[in-house]
């Protein structure tokens, strides 16, 4: 096991490092003389070091630890990227192409068939790599590490775990002749399982894809405990339902900040910094719209004006545009409160972007008949990508490999109800 | 050929990104860190990970979890390792291959379409006829059971036990010509005046009261009967169900990771898919039925004239068109069985006598209703 070296005491002229396995003090003579992957042992205990710097306590010179993240209200321009004297603006972006997608996924439906669907989860696999290995952030390429037989596992594990109990369940009074009430018992029971698959799939599918992602070689993990987002999952239903709605940004902020502050970059964590009531405006502005709109049209139709169809026609040309634009809101919300060590992550998106780029999916899809999907899976990969940046001090050099284990089960959990790749 | 390649190397405990030199020799590549420290990896012991795609850098692994990485922006090194180490070297991609994948896909998507229209056309109604038997029957009375609960309840059927005693004989003629059947038939009439019948599976037939009043004769109801019955021999209920659940496989393996917008598409071409099958089952059970009349000595020629009347009491082209609906079109379906029906027999048998008829005619005449029957293209 390699036990990195640390610097001891920073205010010291003379560097000295710490066996992390014996706790014996040695002093570098010749510091000037480390290289970034210069490695040795400790003459002690024979604990291997390795030098994860050339310099290896922040200069007095960048007070890192003194600064703090961008404002989310005041972030860099997203366009310009960084100003003069300000650290630059890390871009992400997508170079994927809907031609090789759609090559690929005709050779997983041809393996898939002649194998009985069992190759679905290996061709998954391999278009989930692909996607990943476009995006780049900084200029580096992310990589999936996942393999199909993993997900296969999962799906097996998730089946047994939850598919069988609620078919099961759900399926009783089809084979069984039963009481009212024990049906009844049954398919609550159904419910129920259903309602506690959904948060754990949702944890612990983002706990598989975080090991097995990476990025300049570093894994990302998800430390966060199922039972802890169970509990804020039910209490979060609970108040959103006793309130009439009115909790829901708050429960959807709490989710929010639970994801991503678990979340963690090798040894550096996210953290998020959003509040439900950053939400509450857009989200009432729209709930008040959704109310206004079925309002008008159900008395238009009890009271069969004229024409009164028409009203239904709010629904898609009001409420759309409504909903995207709250859906453009809640995603900037969450991506601005993002932080990542002194850096802050922004998105542009833009209601009007995300409503063009759903519209212009939609006729896609439509006109070809659902054969565009691989170029609108490329679309949206690249609107999120361009639209996100991260602003602020970044010492990414810093940051060091942890590996942590993971079941694969959430990942089949997922697989379960098709949740895929989300950008949230 | 460059002596030196110029590339990023990962270490794997950090992010930090070395810039590093290649030297690409016969067993291993080489690689010269900033520090002046030099490495040693033999090509049977790096993994490709990334660089299959034009493109995409070519990401290179070595060692145990996390490993070590080395990332080059371009393919020119697999070809120098190709050519440097061309057997050690051969599980790297090759840039030939791209070419070759080209056409091993157009090949992949003609397998594909092959494989869906002969799945779609005999491989699903194969597996699922093979499939059948081993269904239980109990499990079919279940569902029967649930499907009459719902569509036909006891409060909407006509309870007349003489004049249902009668009824029976003639589903008795015709279920005699199935004496192994391990099937107990059982018919109910529903009080309704739409012109229809239906089979649940586990032996229920259910006809309604506007077909009773319809059929000219017990022999045209025999006809219709025959169809309802052969549903129920045929299993085409069961059938129905494991083509609809294999169809849905089909769809699942095709569609791999779509969803969102062509979730309606892949739920039209299942519906598609029941329907079609929903014909073949028609038709199976239209030609059966012919036959079952044909072996209980009842004159098909009955069978056809009410096939005539329901033809003849629809509206033209009011219906779907045929491939988006759940019975073949009428004028096939009577072509086919007045081709199968040939000669009329001569030694034919009566089902009931005309007052027993008129009698079993007025089964739910206590509860009248003047509303016109709907005459519907489907029927039987």
């Amino acid at each position: 096991m390699t036990t990195i070296g640390t610097p001891a005491d920073t205010t010291d002229p003379v560097l000295k490092i710490d066996c992390h396995q014996c706790h014996t003090r040695y002093r570098v003579r010749h510091s000037d003389r480390l290289t970034p992957s210069a490695r040795s042992t400790c003459p002690t205990c024979g604990a291997r070091f390795a030098v994860v710097s050339p310099r290896l306590a922040p200069s007095k010179k960048e007070p890192l630890a003194k600064a703090a993240p961008p404002s989310p209200d005041h972030p860099r321009s997203h366009s310009t990227g960084a100003t003069a004297g300000a650290p630059p603006t890390k871009h992400c972006s997508f170079h994927g192409t809907g031609g090789t997608l759609l090559g690929m996924q005709i050779v997983n439906i041809c393996l898939s068939i002649a194998t009985l669907g069992a190759y679905h989860f290996w061709g998954k696999a391999k278009i989930r790599r692909y996607l990943f290995s476009q995006t780049t952030f900084a200029g580096d390429r992310f990589a999936y590490h996942g393999t199909g037989k993993e997900l296969y596992q999962g799906f097996l594990k998730a089946m047994l775990v939850f598919g069988v109990p609620y078919f099961s369940l759900g399926a009783a009074h089809t084979f069984l002749t039963l009481p009212k009430w024990l049906d009844l018992l049954l398919q609550a029971l159904a419910g129920l399982v259903l309602f506690l698959y959904v948060p754990i799939a949702i944890v612990n599918a983002r706990r598989y894809r975080c090991t097995r992602t990476s990025w300049r070689g570093i894994r990302f993990s998800f430390r966060g405990r199922t039972q802890d987002f169970l509990k804020l999952y039910f209490r979060g239903w609970f108040f959103t339902v006793l309130t009439l709605g009115t909790y829901y940004p708050y429960f959807q902020t709490q989710r929010q900040a639970f994801l991503n502050s678990h979340t963690y970059f090798g040894n550096q964590r996210f953290h998020f910094t959003g509040h439900g009531s950053g939400l509450m405006v857009p989200f009432v502005v729209t709930l008040f719209m959704t109310y206004a709109v079925l309002i008008l049209c159900g008395l238009t139709m009890a009271f069969q004006l004229t024409n009164a169809g028409l009203t239904l026609f709010l629904i898609p040309f009001i409420l759309g545009p409504a909903w995207i634009w709250l859906l453009g809101q809640k995603q900037r919300y969450f991506w601005n409160h993002t932080t990542f060590g002194l850096a802050r992550f922004s998105s542009g998106i833009t209601w009007q972007k995300l409503l063009t780029l759903y519209l212009g999916n939609l006729a896609l899809l439509l006109v070809t008949l659902g054969f565009a999907w691989p170029w609108v899976t490329v679309r949206n990969a690249r609107f999120f990508t361009s639209t996100l940046s991260l602003q602020g001090p970044t010492n990414l050099d810093w940051v060091l490999q942890e590996t942590t284990v993971s079941s694969v089960t959430g990942e089949g959990l997922s697989n379960l109800l098709d949740t895929g790749f989300d950008m949230d | 050929m460059p002596t030196g390649w110029t590339a990023h190397y990962l270490d794997g405990r950090t992010a930090t990104r070395h810039r590093i030199t290649i030297t690409i020799t016969p067993a291993a590549l080489q690689l010269l860190l900033s520090g002046g420290e030099t490495k040693q990896w033999p090509y049977d012991q790096i993994r490709q990970t990334q660089g299959a795609y034009s493109g995409e850098p070519v990401r290179l692994e070595f060692g145990p979890e996390p490993a070590e990485a080395v990332v080059m922006s371009t393919p020119a090194l697999l070809t120098a390792i190709h050519k440097a180490a061309p057997t050690m070297g051969q599980h790297f991609h090759s840039l030939s291959c791209r070419k070759t994948r080209m056409r091993w896909t157009l090949c992949a998507a003609l397998g594909v379409l092959c494989m869906i229209i002969g799945l779609y056309r005999w491989g699903i109604p194969t597996m699922a006829a093979v499939a059948t038997p081993y269904v239980p029957l109990a499990w079919e009375e279940t569902l029967g059971r649930q499907v009459i609960e719902h569509l036909a309840p006891e409060t909407r059927q006509c309870h007349d036990p003489d004049r249902l005693r009668k009824l029976d004989q003639v589903v008795q003629a015709l279920t005699t010509t199935h004496p192994t059947s391990p099937y107990r038939i059982r018919l109910s009439v529903v009080d309704a005046p739409a012109i229809n019948a239906f089979a649940a599976p586990g032996g229920r037939v259910v006809i309604l009261r506007g077909l009773l009043e319809k059929t000219a004769s017990p022999e045209q109801l025999a006809g219709v009967l025959a169809h309802e019955l052969q549903h129920v021999y045929q299993r085409h209920t069961t059938r129905a169900i494991l083509e609809q659940t294999a169809t849905t496989f089909l769809l699942t393996a095709i569609s791999g990771d779509l969803s969102g917008g062509l979730a309606w598409g892949l739920e039209g071409a299942r519906t598609m898919g029941s329907l079609h099958y929903s014909r073949t089952h028609e038709r199976e059970a239209d030609v059966e039925g012919l036959r079952m009349m044909q072996a209980a000595r009842l004159d098909p020629a009955a069978m056809i004239a009410f096939y005539g009347i329901m033809q003849n009491g629809a509206e033209p082209h009011a219906g779907p068109p045929d491939f988006l609906s759940t019975h073949p079109d009428m004028g096939e379906r009577l072509a086919t069985l007045i081709a199968l029906a040939g000669p009329p027999p001569t030694n034919v048998v009566t089902l009931l006598s005309g007052e027993d008829w008129k009698d079993i005619r007025t089964l739910c005449r206590l509860q009248p209703d003047s509303r016109p029957a709907p005459v519907s293209l489907d029927l039987p």
